[in-house]
């Protein structure tokens, strides 16, 4: 519950809800090759006056690649994470573009492919006990297409989230479309309540896990350091008796999703609180493998240490 | 020797403390303070709320049944004590 923190986080010239609404009708107006034209061009001028952004996006890559790749020289390393920073700006474009193509008009079975990969006969065999999962993902990919790819196969998702200010009425007609409930967590602690009756309902409740917006995080290692992942998806976990399935929508080729579902993690044990850091730790090093794998994807945009 | 009220109290105010990891004794716990105020009261999130509601369940036998009526019965210890006695625990 730190709306503060979240809103100090996105804070950017671009993130506000007016530009999101003229993006999304340029987008859903246009040929669909015009728009990622428009969308390539400001990304491109968005970029050169970002330099906070771009400045925690070297850092984060610097940080990967040398767990990554060791073996590179000081200079080499800078060389790649400049390149690597501004490939992630661009491809945020898309992202962006591709979640205005998802809210809009247009047929998605058109226009969109997902392909699943994974342990999802796990979740159905979690589901078929009448309890709900948890869905944990992170800034990587398309976690708005993360949920579509999961609501096409039959199964109840609610996506539990923090209220972006500028993007909140563009996610709530993606999760229209795909079926896919939402729930707000970060006005009303009581969020909680619908959230765990939403569990034992047997719904799947999908969540970002890797920022933590408060001081309810737990340090774990991370490409060599320790960061601070949040508890509340642990902790609920642990208290409601359902694993956690780490899961990512990353894409390789415009349009073209592959949704991974992971193997699940379980929260349980005598002691409580060495349990959820165990699970964490166990989620970070998924998230670990997933971000090295889709690096250009990864669009954490905050230092992910720190001391980067 | 406390009454059923008094004890009851006692176990609400315990089961507060612990699912909260607050650092003062049960005692000092003021019957009207409100939970979630952050200013006045003892300023607990969603992740309290969500020990609050497990713990009632596994230490009265009381489920807290939506969000509505957690949002009332989860004010203050009063309200929580009201809602166990209307539920049928006296102590």
């Amino acid at each position: 519950m730190n709306d503060g923190a979240l809103w100090e986080h996105s804070r950017h010239f671009l993130n506000l809800r007016p530009v999101y609404a003229l993006g999304e009708w340029i987008l859903d107006s246009m040929p669909v090759f015009i728009g990622y034209a428009i969308t390539r061009f400001v990304t491109e001028a968005a970029y050169h006056f970002s330099p906070n952004i771009v400045s925690a996006l070297r850092s984060n890559v610097r940080q990967v690649l040398r767990i990554t790749e060791p073996g590179l020289s000081e200079a080499e390393r800078e060389r790649r994470a400049r390149k690597m920073a501004h490939r992630i700006f661009m491809n945020r474009g898309v992202w962006f573009a591709d979640l205005s193509l998802l809210a809009g008009r247009r047929q998605v079975s058109g226009l969109f492919r997902f392909s699943r990969s994974g342990s999802w006969k796990a979740l159905e065999q979690q589901l078929a006990t009448g309890k709900g999962a948890i869905v944990a993902s992170a800034h990587l990919g398309n976690w708005h297409g993360g949920g579509f790819a999961i609501a096409m196969t039959g199964v109840p998702v609610r996506v539990v989230m923090y209220r972006n200010h500028a993007g909140d009425v563009m996610d709530r007609k993606v999760a229209r479309r795909a079926g896919v409930r939402q729930t707000y967590i970060d006005s009303d602690p009581m969020a909680m309540m619908e959230i765990l009756k939403a569990l034992s309902r047997g719904e799947v409740l999908a969540m970002l896990v890797d920022k933590p917006w408060d001081s309810r995080s737990v340090s774990v290692p991370f490409f060599g350091k320790p960061s601070a992942f949040p508890v509340g998806p642990v902790r609920l976990a642990r208290l409601a008796g359902v694993p956690i399935f780490p899961a990512f929508c990353v894409w390789k080729r415009r349009r073209e999703y592959e949704a991974i579902l992971c193997d699940p993690v379980t929260v349980a044990g005598p002691d409580g609180e060495e349990a959820e850091r165990r699970a964490l730790t166990a989620l970070a090093q998924v998230i670990e493998g997933q971000v090295a794998a889709n690096l250009p994807v990864w669009f954490n945009f905050t230092p992910a240490w720190s001391s980067p | 020797m406390e009454t059923s009220d008094a004890a009851l109290r006692t176990r609400v105010k315990t089961m507060i403390v612990q699912c909260a990891r607050l650092k003062i004794q049960p005692s000092d716990l003021k019957d009207d303070w409100p939970l979630f105020d952050r200013e006045k009261g003892l300023g607990l999130d969603s992740i309290d709320v969500l020990e609050l509601v497990v713990n009632v369940e596994k230490t009265f036998g009381v489920q807290i049944p939506d969000r509505e009526t957690g949002q009332k019965v989860l004010q203050s210890v009063n309200t929580l004590v009201d809602f166990l006695k209307a539920s049928g625990k006296t102590s």
